[in-house]
Parts: structure tokens; C-alpha cells; sequence
């Protein structure tokens, strides 16, 4: 095994080096405990700030739908008053929201894993650590005193392992919650502002280009559509 | 073998599955080797799909230290390049 062990290598020297900071195993089994105390707390934490942020996109969605409405109703309007041009430029604007939207509804998706990721955690977590309890009582009843230091570390290594485990796991689900926010921050001032924010847009020019040409197709579709309309009215 | 997917937990693994994973384990290399995101992405799936399927998932009762501990499965090849530096960037103290 070549580089897998490698990785490996690099995670457990560092899990060491804080084992190691430990003068003996019942120090290292405090420590932990401390550890996995906070680490619970802190799992708790970020599935509540995960699903609030999952809230605050739900109803970002809410917004945007309301303003698509609003902005139809707008170029039918434009439309009766023979106003093509500005029925084009709402139609334009519905667009913009229209791909907000559909980001959206991805990142709520992205939002729902991360929940369920972390109430796996947390649940493998507590089990774990009530592994430890119980295997410390074993090893106190059964073993000597010398023997018993080197079983609970052992036991200890395990439990700090996951420890190191649960923290990266949230530390990836912060990460990307804040990118989140970040983002959903962004909807909102395009959504009060009801323009275009360049923040947002590709940055690859060709994707651009297309997004551009796309969303100019699905315009003028959505005119031919509502001149109908209108002209049934 | 015990290993352990960070983020996910850990599994057993035996004989070929072992064999197997050890040629992937090459192909990653390589593919980390000549920056190539697309094989390192395929790659590094297959690696995450032949422990997940091969393997028997730990109990979450036992305490056990992994022989592998392999990152997380959404790990760009950026991250994967890094991790030669150090690992992880901001885990802190834990």
C-alpha cells in the first residue's frame, strides 16, 4: 500500500503527537472524555446551524417563486400595453432568478446529506464512547494494575481515533455551511436589488456564453407563450 | 485489515479484496502523480466502493485502532496533494 499508507501515516503522527502529551493512560482517557463531552456539543451545534441554514434557503426559494410571479405579471402587463421591449426585460430578469433557483434547490439537497451525516456521527459517537466505559470497567476488574495501563490505551488510541474522526466531519460540515451562507447572503441582495449580481455568474466565459444564449431562447419562448395569452384575453 | 474512511467510520477487509485494493492504491498514486482530477476522482471512488462492499462495517460498540485511515470521500485531488503536507490543515486539537 502505497500512498493510502501514506495518508494514513500523516493523520495517525498527528493523533499521536496528542496521545503522547498525555503522561499516562488515565490522563488520556480524561482528556478524551473532556474531548468527546465538547465534541457532542459541538455535533449539536452544527446540525442545528445546518438546519437552519437549510431554512433560510427554503425560504430564499419561497422569495424567488414570488418574484418570477411578479415579474410574469409584469411582461403580461408590458404585453397589453404593447410594450415588447420592456415585457423582455422582465422576462430577462425572471430568467436570473429562474437559475438562482435551480443552484437552490442543489444546495438544499447538499444541506439535507450534510444533517444526515452528522446525526450518523453523532449516534456512532455516543456508542462508542459508552464502548469505552464498559471496556474500562472489564480491564479494571480483570487486569493488573501495568496490564490494565496498557489496555486502556489501547482502548484509548480507538476512542481518540474517532474523536479525530467526528472533528474532521464537522469541521467539513462548517466549511461547507458557511459557503453556504456566503451564497445564500449573495441571493439575497440580488433578490432586493433585482439584478444580476456578476458574484454569481461563471467564471468560466464560455459557460457564460451559453448560460447566456440559453436563458435568451427560454425569453423568447416565455414572450411567444404570454403573446398567446394575451391575445386571448 | 481495519480501515477507516474519515467522516464514515471503519470496516474489515480481507485477502484478495486487500490485493485489490493495493492496485488501486497504485493507479491513485498515479493519478495524484500527473495532477489528473478526473482518474484521481474515479479512482479514489472505486477505492471507497470496493471497502465499502467488500468489507464488514465495525460495530459502533467496538474500539479499535485502524491499520488505514483514508480521507473523506468528498476529497478533491487538491486536498488529496496536500495531504502529503500536512493532515488535516485545521483539525486542531481535538
Amino acid at each position: 500500500m502505497g500512498i493510502l499508507s501514506r495518508m494514513s501515516t500523516i493523520f495517525k503522527a498527528k493523533l499521536n503527537k496528542i496521545l503522547d502529551a498525555a503522561e499516562d493512560p488515565h490522563e488520556t482517557l480524561e482528556y478524551s472524555y473532556q474531548r468527546q463531552l465538547e465534541l457532542l456539543q459541538k455535533v449539536k451545534r452544527n446540525l442545528a446551524d445546518v438546519v437552519a441554514s437549510k431554512k433560510r434557503l427554503e425560504l430564499q426559494v419561497v422569495r424567488l417563486k414570488e418574484n418570477m410571479g411578479r415579474l410574469e405579471g409584469q411582461a403580461k402587463e408590458a404585453l397589453q400595453l404593447g410594450r415588447e421591449d420592456l415585457a423582455t426585460a422582465a422576462l430577462e430578469r425572471k430568467q436570473v432568478l429562474a437559475a438562482q433557483l435551480e443552484g437552490l434547490e442543489e444546495q438544499i439537497k447538499g444541506l439535507e446529506q450534510e444533517q444526515e451525516k452528522l446525526a450518523t456521527v453523532e449516534a456512532r459517537l455516543r456508542a462508542k464512547v459508552e464502548a469505552f466505559r464498559t471496556k474500562k470497567e472489564v480491564i479494571k476488574a480483570q487486569y493488573s494494575a501495568a496490564q490494565a495501563q496498557v489496555k486502556i490505551s489501547e482502548a484509548a488510541t480507538g476512542l481518540s481515533e474517532e474523536l479525530a474522526d467526528v472533528s474532521l466531519a464537522i469541521q467539513r460540515a462548517e466549511e461547507k455551511t458557511e459557503k453556504m451562507r456566503a451564497r445564500a447572503q449573495a441571493i439575497d441582495e440580488l433578490v432586493a436589488r433585482g439584478v444580476l449580481d456578476d458574484a454569481l455568474e461563471s467564471a468560466d466565459p464560455l459557460e457564460a456564453e451559453l448560460r447566456r444564449v440559453s436563458a435568451a431562447s427560454k425569453v423568447r419562448e416565455e414572450l411567444a407563450r404570454l403573446k398567446k395569452e394575451v391575445r386571448k384575453e | 485489515m481495519i480501515i477507516r474512511i474519515l467522516t464514515e467510520g471503519q470496516y474489515r477487509l480481507k485477502n484478495e479484496a486487500l490485493s485489490e485494493l493495493d492496485k488501486l492504491d497504485d493507479e491513485l498514486l498515479e493519478a495524484i502523480a500527473n495532477n489528473d482530477e478526473e482518474g484521481f476522482n474515479r479512482r479514489f471512488c472505486e477505492v471507497l466502493t470496493l471497502i465499502r462492499d467488500r468489507g464488514t462495517k465495525v460495530e459502533d460498540t467496538e474500539l479499535v485502532e485502524s491499520d488505514l485511515v483514508l480521507p473523506a470521500p468528498d476529497t478533491t485531488l487538491e486536498e488529496a496533494r496536500e495531504l502529503f503536507a500536512a493532515y488535516p490543515r485545521k483539525l486542531g486539537d481535538f
